[in-house]
């Protein structure tokens, strides 16, 4: 029995990691898709100044 | 005084060397595999010779230098610096006997290219070459970006403390568990998690703009490996703008950016310091040079007129300039276009993206956002000295991973690299000059080689000065070690034949 909760444990352990990943991944790529369009904005709007 | 390396000294680094290039013979099973798949038998048997030369070579040299010694610093060094050599001639083998290269030279360049996660090539007829052999161009800068070591430390090698040495040599320095192999392996499951995701992406909008299923898995794949390696190879000779697709364009920007991050970033961010992605030093770096750079490509655009509205700009502008900031190297338009289309300033902007590069300890190159970020501090702690009275004590924290204080030894040693950088860009620009090619190409490419990014103003061609040749790929090789391991190996040749 002991063996069993060990094993549920262990796998309730692995699918949380998981799941820290998944959000790790969904966290990066937003955070990527931010930088790029605030970078592109600000200097599109500059660029757009100087014409 | 230098000393003589012993006996002992050489057969460790023959050792570690042989596990290595054994691995470089287990890597090509993967483009033997994808030829017997698709019945190209001709490429089939390119990889079969190209194996049983790793193998012989890499058997034969674990078992000429047998020995029990763990690795010193000395040794980690020069293995690192030395085994990508021999990575190269013997992974050219298939390159060269595919027909596609005019010579050997432009073989180990392609070679080089791939493994440094460079891009430039020299392969000729591009679009026209086997399965095989693009699956090997695009593994070899899939596992070039990871770090050659990386995989031998993943497959080959034991954990020892020397492991972590030859660790260090190949350019990384973090640690993203306590055991260096650990390290390594957490490396590979941050590379193939985003593998699956990117390629699934990839392939999902190959089939959006009508490929054929199989073909569209296999761009995915090669180009998802190009991407997030900052690598820059893709399977067509038009690059990335093969495929006429803004949507698809998007996805490769991403990945490649996140390519581009600190593995020890990713690895934070996974493991629950969601906050580290704007709190690190590199992000807050890689943001505001990527914003600079890009506001001068721009401000070059607007004075030609070149590209009427915003998403034109986009595309090609912030595109070339993301790909050349973060090493990567993919392109939607020709070579020339940035000497014959682009204004000059546009152009310089783009340089200078490249020149930067993205993070330390991640697939990319260049002079690194940490040690732009710890040179601006240094910078502020000088100006702050400045203004204070002597005897004040000045501290200046930065954060990268954990809050660190920065002291004067951080800042000369990120200034003793940048200066590396430096003086290499500028040999690769005067000798391209010398050669009769034009200041902006000689110094474009220049950069290019040395920051390991891939993008070209049409001056690397099989057509190139072989001594440029030469050069360029000593470029890649310093510009993505970093300069310590290869330092350690001429000091090691020098100290053979002078040392005492």
């Amino acid at each position: 029995m002991e063996r069993a909760a060990h094993t549920t444990r262990r796998e309730q352990n692995r699918k949380q990691r998981w799941v820290g990943y998944a959000i790790g991944v969904a966290i990066e790529s937003a955070g990527i898709c931010f930088i790029m369009l605030v970078a592109f904005a600000i200097s599109y709007l500059v660029a757009v100044w100087y014409r | 005084m230098m000393t003589r390396p012993r006996l002992a000294d050489v057969k460790i680094v023959g050792l570690y060397t042989g596990k290595i290039v054994v691995g470089i013979g287990l890597l090509m099973l993967v483009p033997f595999a994808v030829s017997m798949i698709f019945q190209e038998w001709a490429a089939a048997l390119d990889f079969v010779i190209g194996m049983g030369a790793c193998f012989s070579a890499g058997y034969l040299l674990q078992t000429a230098c047998q020995t029990q010694r763990d690795l010193s610093w000395m040794h980690g060094m020069v293995v690192a610096s030395f085994s990508w050599l021999v990575a190269m001639v013997l992974g050219a083998i298939p390159h060269y006997l595919s027909g596609h290269f005019g010579s050997y030279l432009d073989a180990c360049f392609d070679l080089m290219s791939g493994y440094t996660t460079t891009g430039l090539y020299l392969l000729q007829d591009l679009d026209h070459i086997s399965y095989g052999l693009n699956m090997w161009r695009h593994l070899l800068t899939y596992a070039g970006g990871q770090g050659i070591i990386v995989i031998a430390l993943t497959f080959m090698v034991k954990g020892s403390a020397g492991a972590f040495k030859m660790y260090v040599g190949e350019g990384k320095e973090e640690k993203l568990m306590p055991n260096v192999i650990q390290t390594a392996r957490a490396i590979w499951l941050v590379s193939l998690t985003y593998l699956a995701i990117g390629s699934l992406a990839l392939w999902g909008a190959g089939m959006l703009i009508g490929m054929e299923s199989v073909r569209s898995f296999l761009h995915a794949v090669w180009i998802f490996m190009g991407a997030w390696s900052t690598g820059g190879f893709a399977p067509q000779s038009y690059n990335v703008g093969y495929y006429h697709s803004g949507f698809y364009e998007i996805l490769t920007l991403v990945i490649f950016i996140i390519g581009s991050f600190n593995f020890a970033l990713h690895w934070a961010v996974w493991t629950g310091d969601r906050r580290e992605i704007y709190r690190n030093i590199e992000t807050i770096s890689f943001f505001i040079t990527l914003m600079l750079t890009l506001t001068i490509t721009a401000v070059g655009l607007q004075q030609f007129g070149i590209y009427s509205d915003a998403v034109a700009v986009f595309r090609k502008g912030f595109y070339h300039v993301a790909s050349g900031h973060t090493t990567t190297g993919f392109g939607t338009m020709a070579a020339r276009q940035f000497i014959t289309q682009w204004s000059p300033l546009a152009t310089i902007g783009t340089i200078i993206a490249m020149a930067i590069g993205a993070s330390a300890a991640s697939t990319a190159g260049g002079f690194k956002g940490l040690r732009m970020g710890i040179i601006f501090k240094g910078l502020i702690q000088d100006v702050k000295r400045l203004i204070n009275p002597s005897t004040a004590v000045v501290p200046v924290w930065f954060h990268h991973i954990r809050d660190t204080l920065l002291t004067d030894s951080h800042v000369r040693a990120a200034m003793l690299i940048v200066l590396s950088y430096v003086g290499m860009y500028s040999l690769g620009s005067v000798l391209g000059i010398y050669y009769g090619y034009d200041v902006v190409s000689s110094i474009f490419d220049s950069v290019s080689a040395g920051s390991n990014t891939g993008l070209s103003s049409g001056l690397a061609s099989p057509a190139m000065p072989s001594p440029l040749k030469v050069v360029y790929i000593a470029q890649m090789w310093m510009g993505r070690l970093e300069f310590m391991s290869i330092f350690a190996l001429i000091g090691f040749l020098i100290s053979t034949v002078r040392g005492k």
